[in-house]
C-alpha cells in the first residue's frame, strides 16, 4: 500500500511537468500580443509594449521562458499577473472558496443524490421511485445557467432570501444555493446510477446467501449490499470532485463568486498567461489525487481490489 | 491670457441634477449605513494615474485624484481646480500656478513640483506607461522617447516642463495650442506625492491622491473602497462616508443586486435590462439617462485596393439603416450617430455627416454608380472585421446585412470575427487588414478636438485607416492655434464636415448611458463621462 502510494505520487511529477510544458505551449500559441489589446480601442504606446514585454520575457525563446518559469515555481515564486497582482495571491484567494463551494456541492450530492437513489432502488416501482425518477429527468433536462439565473431571481430578488450576488467572503451560507445549483445535474445522475446499482444488486447471489443465513435485513443492506453498491457510485464523486474544482465558471460568473474556473477563464480572454499556466497545473494536480483517493478507496470497500 | 471660461453649445440633456423623491426617506437617519457600493472591475493596470485608461481603474483614480481642471458635472464645462490660474500670451507657454493650501492625502504639501515631476516620469520612454503619448505636445518629450527603441534616452525631463517656485511652474509645447489646457482635468495629469517614486509598485495598489476621497482598501476581484477625506481643500467636498466599487464578472447580476437593493449604483445599465424597459418598471425613476461620450464606428484602411474612393465608403454608410439598428439590437442604448463626435463634448455641431449618414438605399446604389463611372472597382469581398469577445458581433452583422440586402448582387459583405481584442489591435497596429474595421472611441476629454486630431490627423497614433487629408490636417493646426475659442470651435466643426466628404470612418453608433441607483440614494448625478458625480451623492 505505502510502495504503491508512492509509485502514484512518482508517477504525478512527470505528468505534470509535461502537462505545464503543454498548457504553457499552449497559451503561449495563442495568437495576438497580449498588450497590445489594453490600450481601449486605440494602439498602445510602443514604450509601453516593450517595457511590459521585456517585464514579462515575452520576447525571449519559449524554452528559455518556459526554463525561468519553472525555476521560479518551483521556489514558490508564481510571479506578478500582466496588471501587476502576485498570482500566488489570486490563487491563494479564490482556491478556498471553490474549494468550499465544490464540498458543498458534494455534500448535496452525496446526501440527496445517493440516499433518494439508494431508497428507490430498494423500493423499486413504488410512488417514491417514480417520483425520484421524474425528479431525476427534470434536474437532468434544466440547464445549469438557466437554473441558477432562476433560482437567483427568485430567491434573490423576488422573495429576497438571499443576495443574488455572493459576497466577498462567501460564506458557507452563501454558498448553499450556488452549490446546489451546481450539484444538480451530477445529483440526478447519481440518484440514477445508485438506484441502477442497488436494484442489481438486490439479486446478487451474496444478497441472497445474507438472507438465507437469516441475517437481519439491516445488515443486509447496510454491510453487504451498500459496500457492494458503492464502487461506481465512488468512481462518480471522485470525477465529479475534479469538475467541481475546475468547471463552474458559468455559476460562479452568475452569483459573482470568485472562483478558480472564473480566474481562468478571464485571463484566458486576457491572454495573460501568468495566471492560466499555474491554475491549469493546480487542476491537473486535483484530478491526480481525486482519482487517487477514489483508487484507495476502492481497496477498502472490496478487499479483493490490492495494491502492491 | 486666462483660459477661456464661456464655451459654445451647451447640449441640454447634459444637466442631469435629478433631486430625489424616492420612497419614504427618514432622511435624518445619518448616512452610518456601510458605504455606497458601485459596480467596477478589476482594474487592469496599477493604480497610477499615467498608467491607467480603462474604465474601472480610471472611475476609481477620478475619486483619488484632483487635477488642475475639473469638468463642470451639469456642462463639462472646464473650470480651475487646482489651478489658481493658467495664463499665456502666446499659446505656447503656459505659466500655471496651483492654489498653495492643497496637500495630499498623506499630510504633504502640494507644490508645482509634484506635477512635474509626475509628468516626466509618466512620459519618460523607459517606464513605459500606457498614457505616455498624452505629453507628446510638450517640448522636450521626443528627448524621452528617442525613435530608436533599444537607445537610452539622455536625458528623464522634458525641457519644456520649468519650475518657477514652490507653486508656479511653466509649460511650453512644441508649438501654439490655444486649447491645451482643456485637457488638464484628464487623470494622467494628476500630482504623484514623493512617495510614489520611493515604490511605484506598492503606490500602484495603494495610491496616495489629493482627491475628494481617499484610498481605503482593495481586494483583488472583490472590491475597491474609499473614504471620504475630511480635509480635502476644494470647493465641492465629498458628502458620503465611503464610496465602494464591487467587482463583477457577471453585469447582469450586477443588476440582480441593484434592483434587490444589494448595489446601490449601477453606471452602465445591461441590454438585457434594456429589453423592452425593464428597467424602468424595475427602477420606476431612479435612472439616468444621457449622451456619454462613446461613439461606434467603421474605419475603413482607406489606403487599401478597393477602399480608397471615398464615393464608395459614403456608398456603404448610406446603406447603414442606423436608427433601426439601434432599436432592435440596443434597445436604443445608443443612438444613431450624426457625425464624428457626440453629445456630450463641447464644440459638437448637429448633424455633421449630413446625408450621408442618412439610410437610403436607391442613394447609395446611385453613389456606388458613380464610383463605377469614375473608375472605381467594387472589391470581390467586402470585410468587416470585429474582435469577438465583446458585444459586437450583434450590431456588426446588422451592418453587413444591411449592405448585402441594398447592395444586392452587386458586392458581397462578410463579418469575420477575430477571437479577441489583444489579436485584433495587434493586427491593426501591424496593418494588417485590408477592408473594414470595428472601432469605437471613448473620449478623453469632453471636447470635439478629441475625436478628431488623435483619430483623423495624418498620422496620428489613432489613425487606424490611414486617413490623410491636407485640408483636414490644416484645418484642425489652425484650429489648435486659434486663441478665440469661437472661431477654434468653428474650424473644428469645420474639419468634422471634411470628414463626410470622405468618410474615412463611417459613424454608426454615439452612445448613451442608462444608469441606475438604488432607492436608498438620495441624490445621484453623472458627468459628462457617465461617471458618478462622486462627491455629490448622497444617500437617504
Amino acid at each position: 500500500m505505502g510502495r504503491y502510494l508512492l509509485r502514484r505520487l512518482l508517477q504525478a511529477v512527470p505528468v505534470l511537468f509535461g502537462t505545464t510544458f503543454l498548457i504553457y505551449v499552449v497559451v503561449w500559441q495563442l495568437p495576438g500580443d497580449p498588450f497590445a489589446g489594453r490600450c481601449g480601442d486605440r494602439a498602445c504606446p510602443d514604450a509601453f509594449v516593450n517595457a511590459m514585454n521585456e517585464q514579462f520575457r515575452l520576447d525571449e525563446p519559449l524554452l528559455v521562458q518556459y526554463g525561468h518559469y519553472i525555476a521560479n515555481m518551483l521556489q514558490g515564486d508564481l510571479g506578478l499577473t500582466y496588471n501587476m497582482v502576485p498570482v500566488t495571491d489570486l490563487i491563494a484567494q479564490a482556491a478556498p472558496i471553490t474549494l468550499r463551494l465544490a464540498l458543498v456541492a458534494l455534500a448535496f450530492e452525496v446526501v440527496i443524490g445517493v440516499v433518494a437513489g439508494v431508497l428507490s432502488g430498494l423500493r423499486r416501482n413504488s410512488f417514491f421511485d417514480n417520483l425520484v425518477f421524474v425528479s431525476t429527468l427534470l434536474a437532468l433536462s434544466i440547464p445549469t445557467f438557466v437554473l441558477g439565473r432562476f433560482l437567483q431571481w427568485l430567491l434573490g430578488v423576488q422573495w429576497g432570501i438571499i443576495t443574488p450576488s455572493v459576497s466577498g467572503e462567501a460564506t458557507w451560507g452563501e454558498l448553499i444555493v450556488p452549490g446546489i445549483v451546481i450539484a444538480t445535474t451530477t445529483t440526478a445522475i447519481l440518484a440514477r446510477l445508485a438506484r441502477t446499482t442497488i436494484a442489481e444488486n438486490l439479486r446478487a447471489d451474496y444478497v441472497r446467501t445474507a438472507i438465507a443465513k437469516g441475517m437481519p435485513p439491516h445488515r443486509v443492506i447496510g454491510v453487504h449490499l451498500l459496500r457492494n453498491s458503492m464502487i461506481p457510485i465512488i468512481t462518480l464523486i471522485g470525477l465529479d470532485l475534479g469538475t467541481l474544482m475546475v468547471g463552474a465558471v458559468v455559476t460562479e460568473g452568475i452569483f459573482n463568486i470568485n472562483g478558480l474556473g472564473g480566474l481562468v477563464y478571464d485571463h484566458v480572454m486576457r491572454l495573460d498567461s501568468t495566471v492560466v499556466v499555474p491554475v491549469a497545473t493546480l487542476f491537473v494536480l486535483i484530478y491526480i489525487l481525486a482519482n487517487l483517493v477514489v483508487d484507495l478507496i476502492y481497496g477498502l470497500l472490496d478487499p479483493r481490489i490490492r495494491y502492491e | 491670457m486666462p483660459v477661456p471660461r464661456s464655451r459654445l453649445f451647451l447640449p441640454a440633456t447634459l444637466s442631469v441634477t435629478l433631486l430625489l423623491t424616492a420612497c419614504g426617506g427618514s432622511g435624518d437617519e445619518g448616512q452610518a449605513e456601510g458605504p455606497v457600493t458601485i459596480d467596477g472591475g478589476q482594474p487592469e493596470n496599477p493604480l497610477v494615474p499615467g498608467n491607467t485608461n480603462e474604465v474601472y481603474g480610471g472611475d476609481i483614480l477620478d475619486a483619488l485624484f484632483a487635477k488642475l481642471m475639473r469638468y463642470d458635472p451639469d456642462t463639462a464645462e472646464p473650470e480651475e481646480h487646482i489651478a489658481e490660474s493658467i495664463e499665456t500670451d502666446d499659446d505656447q507657454t503656459f505659466t500655471i500656478t496651483i492654489r498653495d493650501d492643497w496637500s495630499f492625502h498623506d499630510g504633504t504639501d502640494l507644490e508645482a513640483r509634484h506635477f512635474v515631476d509626475a509628468w516626466n516620469y509618466s512620459a519618460y520612454g523607459p517606464n513605459g506607461f500606457v498614457n505616455n503619448y498624452w505629453f507628446e505636445d510638450i517640448e522636450g518629450y521626443e528627448d524621452l522617447n528617442p525613435e530608436d527603441e533599444d537607445a537610452e534616452p539622455e536625458t528623464d525631463e522634458m525641457s519644456g516642463l520649468e519650475l518657477i517656485d514652490d507653486h508656479t511652474f511653466e509649460v511650453t509645447l512644441d508649438e501654439p495650442f490655444a486649447d491645451w489646457p482643456f485637457q488638464l482635468g484628464y487623470t494622467v495629469y494628476s500630482p504623484l506625492p514623493d512617495s510614489f517614486y520611493d515604490d511605484p509598485e506598492a503606490f500602484g495598489s495603494e495610491p496616495v491622491g489629493n482627491g475628494p476621497y481617499e484610498f481605503s482598501s482593495w481586494t483583488d476581484n472583490e472590491e475597491i473602497t474609499v473614504d471620504r477625506w475630511d480635509d480635502f481643500p476644494g470647493d465641492e467636498p465629498g458628502q458620503v462616508e465611503s464610496i465602494q466599487w464591487r467587482m463583477y464578472d457577471n453585469q447582469d447580476t450586477a443588476y440582480q443586486d441593484l434592483i434587490s437593493g444589494n448595489l446601490d449604483i449601477m453606471t452602465r445599465l445591461t441590454p438585457a435590462a434594456l429589453a423592452g424597459d425593464v428597467y424602468q418598471d424595475d427602477l420606476e425613476d431612479r435612472y439616468i439617462d444621457q449622451e456619454s461620450g462613446l461613439t461606434y464606428s467603421a474605419t475603413i484602411t482607406t489606403e487599401a485596393d478597393g477602399y480608397d474612393d471615398p464615393t464608395f465608403r459614403q456608398a456603404l454608410s448610406m446603406a447603414v439603416d442606423r436608427d433601426e439598428l439601434a432599436e432592435q439590437i440596443f434597445n436604443d442604448g445608443q443612438e444613431a450617430a450624426d457625425g464624428w463626435a457626440t453629445g456630450a463634448a463641447v464644440g459638437y455641431q448637429d448633424d455633421a455627416c449630413g446625408e450621408y449618414c442618412t439610410y437610403d438605399p436607391d442613394r447609395a446604389n446611385e453613389l456606388l454608380d458613380e464610383a463605377e463611372d469614375g473608375g472605381f472597382e467594387v472589391p470581390e469581398e467586402v470585410d468587416f472585421y470585429f474582435n469577438d469577445d465583446a458585444e459586437h458581433r450583434e450590431w456588426v452583422e446588422a451592418v453587413v446585412t444591411n449592405w448585402n440586402q441594398v447592395f444586392e448582387g452587386r458586392l458581397e459583405a462578410n463579418a469575420v470575427p477575430v477571437p479577441t481584442f489583444g489579436e485584433f489591435r495587434e493586427n491593426i497596429n501591424n496593418r494588417e487588414y485590408d477592408g473594414i474595421l470595428r472601432t469605437g472611441w471613448q473620449m478623453d476629454y469632453p471636447h470635439l478636438e478629441n475625436f478628431l486630431s488623435p483619430l483623423f490627423v495624418t498620422g496620428a497614433a489613432s489613425n487606424d485607416g490611414d486617413y490623410s487629408n491636407e485640408e483636414f490636417d490644416e484645418l484642425v493646426a489652425e484650429a489648435k492655434q486659434s486663441s478665440d475659442e469661437d472661431e477654434a470651435n468653428e474650424l473644428y466643426q469645420e474639419a468634422e464636415r471634411v470628414l463626410a466628404e470622405d468618410m474615412p470612418t463611417i459613424p454608426i453608433f454615439a452612445g448613451r448611458t442608462i444608469s441606475g441607483y438604488s432607492d436608498r440614494m438620495d441624490n445621484m448625478e453623472v458627468n459628462p463621462f457617465g461617471v458618478p458625480v462622486y462627491e455629490r451623492l448622497t444617500v437617504q
